[in-house]
């Protein structure tokens, strides 16, 4: 299933925040979405995730218009992890997961219990099962919202920034995770900060500045020093170190 | 894991049993406790019972469901532990009709002119609140809205007692606004009933819901919910509900902002399952402060409302000091 927006503008209140963006997340491929705080990748993710229908333009899921597809529907095809991880009761682990069984209202106890404890032993939450999520960690809590997107099993996860405020071994684990989930088929579209990170995980990028697409393509074509210091006003070291590409910001140009 | 699961599930099908057990007994009790037991004829008691006891009982159960319920569903929908049925407007929109009804005179001419009044008033109030909240904007414009309606509600009432030329009309209106249901009968019953039920019915639906609003919104539209539908299903059916109880038995505070509270950790924490838990335990409450109500002052002095209040402060600084005491470092 393939998930494209045509030249979609979306206006939040006299704001302008996206202006005609194309973007496509396709199954067996990490799309991540750079640009600096305000550039409007959360609100790209919060549309492609069918929550913001765009004042302009229009958004593909598969075949059908994604204004389309509506409830339960969208919710089998496609998984959205919010940024802020809030949850408002002193709800038990296994509880939050399950909710991501919601959309497959209906179907059999037995495979509901498979898909949970499939997700909790992919996100390494299982052993936290019992747990109330009002005493986890940050990190645990992140994983744990994180396995109740993947009970939901659908075929396209939009993430608005999974790795904030994760330690490093928890932020590699993640990413390895998703690039797990792409490698099975999923289409995986995510907002990053991290541009390391998005070098070395992400199979694309879009790059975003004041609402409009400044650049898009294979990662290592969208990393360039050139296209970084104009996007984000700061000049970057992009290289490599043991195989591994870095971006490193050095200092603020403005 | 699974069977933990499964534990989870029977843990909560047993705390309804107990539950519903529970409400059987006060049940029982309700029928069988009041003055004047003794040496009467048998009619006289059948009388009494049938005419008396058994309204009574079932209207306790009708209000005290309709008001533990949308208690519970207003709070899973507000994400807040504080909101109650009074937070939206409906409760004081109900309480104004009724008064209006009095300071009119017209609870002395028309039959039933009380409770038709309240649900008049419950209706209004609503389709305000709607209407003031918008059609898109979230919990916090409903809630806005709802303590706006309030507020003109209470401030009206406060001006037809004062305005009101008659000393009686004003004694009678702080009365029926202290809430009671002594002196009801099978029409009561029968007027409440329908409104109740398909009030409650509708709340109930709502499950899922506020299951997937623990996320957030976002979340909560990503996984199927309409929060659009849900808001119209929640206010219309708090109104039906609570209009209704408001309207034959007056303003009954406390019920429907603490038993959600103390019921939901033995739900964990669940909102669909606080929807079922809560609408026993409203039920048990109310039933519960009646029979008080009868066996502490047997000539009608105390009203049901004033104890659900009393009961109720002690409850919730209990609540406070326990809150207190966990986030205590």
């Amino acid at each position: 299933m393939k998930l494209a927006a045509h030249g979609i503008s979306v206006r939040l209140g006299h704001r302008d925040v996206l202006r005609s963006v194309d973007t496509v997340i396709v199954p067996g491929r990490i799309t991540g979405i750079i640009g600096p705080n305000g550039a409007g990748k959360s609100t790209l993710i919060r549309s492609l995730a069918g929550l913001v229908p765009p004042t302009s333009g229009a958004i593909d899921l598969g075949d059908s218009p994604l204004t389309r597809v509506a409830g339960a529907a969208r919710g089998r095809q496609i998984a959205y992890l919010a940024q802020e991880r809030t949850v408002h009761w002193a709800l038990a682990v296994d509880a939050v997961v399950a909710l991501g069984r919601l959309p497959h209202r209906g179907c059999a106890p037995e495979e509901d219990r498979r898909a949970i404890t499939a997700a909790m032993t992919a996100a390494d939450v299982a052993h936290l099962a019992q747990r109330t999520v009002t005493h986890l960690s940050g990190g645990e809590l992140a994983r744990v919202l994180l396995a109740r997107a993947l009970a939901q099993e659908a075929a396209l996860l939009l993430a608005d920034e999974p790795s904030a405020g994760l330690d490093p071994e928890h932020a590699l684990a993640l990413f390895g995770l998703l690039q797990r989930l792409a490698a099975d088929g999923r289409g995986i579209g995510i907002a990053v900060h991290d541009l390391t990170m998005a070098a070395r995980f992400c199979h694309d990028l879009v790059v975003l500045c004041g609402g409009q697409v400044v650049a898009s393509g294979p990662a290592a074509d969208v990393l360039r020093g050139d296209v970084l210091e104009k996007v984000f006003g700061v000049r970057f070291h992009v290289g490599t170190l043991d195989e591994v590409p870095i971006v490193v910001p050095l200092a603020t140009l403005r | 894991m699974t069977r933990q699961r499964q534990d989870d599930g029977a843990a909560y099908l047993r705390l309804l049993l107990a539950m519903g057990a529970l409400l059987a007994v006060l049940c029982a009790l309700s029928l069988l406790i009041g003055a004047g037991s003794i040496g009467l004829p048998q009619r006289a008691l059948w009388l009494i019972l049938s005419e008396i006891r058994l309204p009574r009982t079932l209207l306790a159960l009708l209000i005290g469901g309709a008001l533990g319920l949308s208690g519970a569903a207003l709070q899973g929908y507000l994400r807040n532990p504080l909101a109650e049925p009074g937070i939206i407007g409906i409760s004081g929109g109900a309480g104004l009709g009724a008064v209006i009804a009095i300071h009119l005179g017209l609870t002395q001419v028309v039959p039933l002119a009380l409770p038709l009044a309240g649900m008049s008033g419950a209706l209004v109030a609503t389709s305000l609140v709607l209407l003031l909240a918008g059609e898109r904007g979230g919990p916090l414009t409903l809630i806005l809205a709802g303590v706006a309606i309030a507020n003109v509600a209470a401030a009206l009432i406060s001006l037809a007692l004062s305005l009101s030329a008659n000393p009686f009309a004003a004694v009678e209106i702080v009365f029926w606004l202290l809430g009671s249901l002594a002196d009801r009968s099978m029409v009561h019953v029968g007027l409440a009933t329908p409104a109740v039920v398909l009030g409650c019915g509708i709340l109930l639906r709502l499950g899922p819901s506020l299951d997937a609003l623990s996320l957030g919104e976002d979340v909560a539209e990503s996984l199927g919910a309409d929060m659009r539908r849900s808001r119209y299903v929640l206010v219309v059916g708090t109104a039906l509900a609570v209009g209704a109880a408001t309207a034959v038995a007056g303003t009954i505070g406390f019920v429907g902002l603490i038993v959600p509270h103390v019921l939901r950790p033995l739900v964990g924490a669940r909102p669909s399952r606080l929807l079922v838990a809560s609408l026993l335990g409203g039920a048990i409450l109310v039933l519960a402060a009646d029979i008080a109500v009868r066996l502490l002052a047997p000539g009608g002095e105390l009203r049901l409302g004033v104890l659900t209040a009393i009961l109720g402060t002690p409850l919730f600084v209990w609540l406070v000091v326990k809150t207190r005491r966990e986030l205590a470092p």
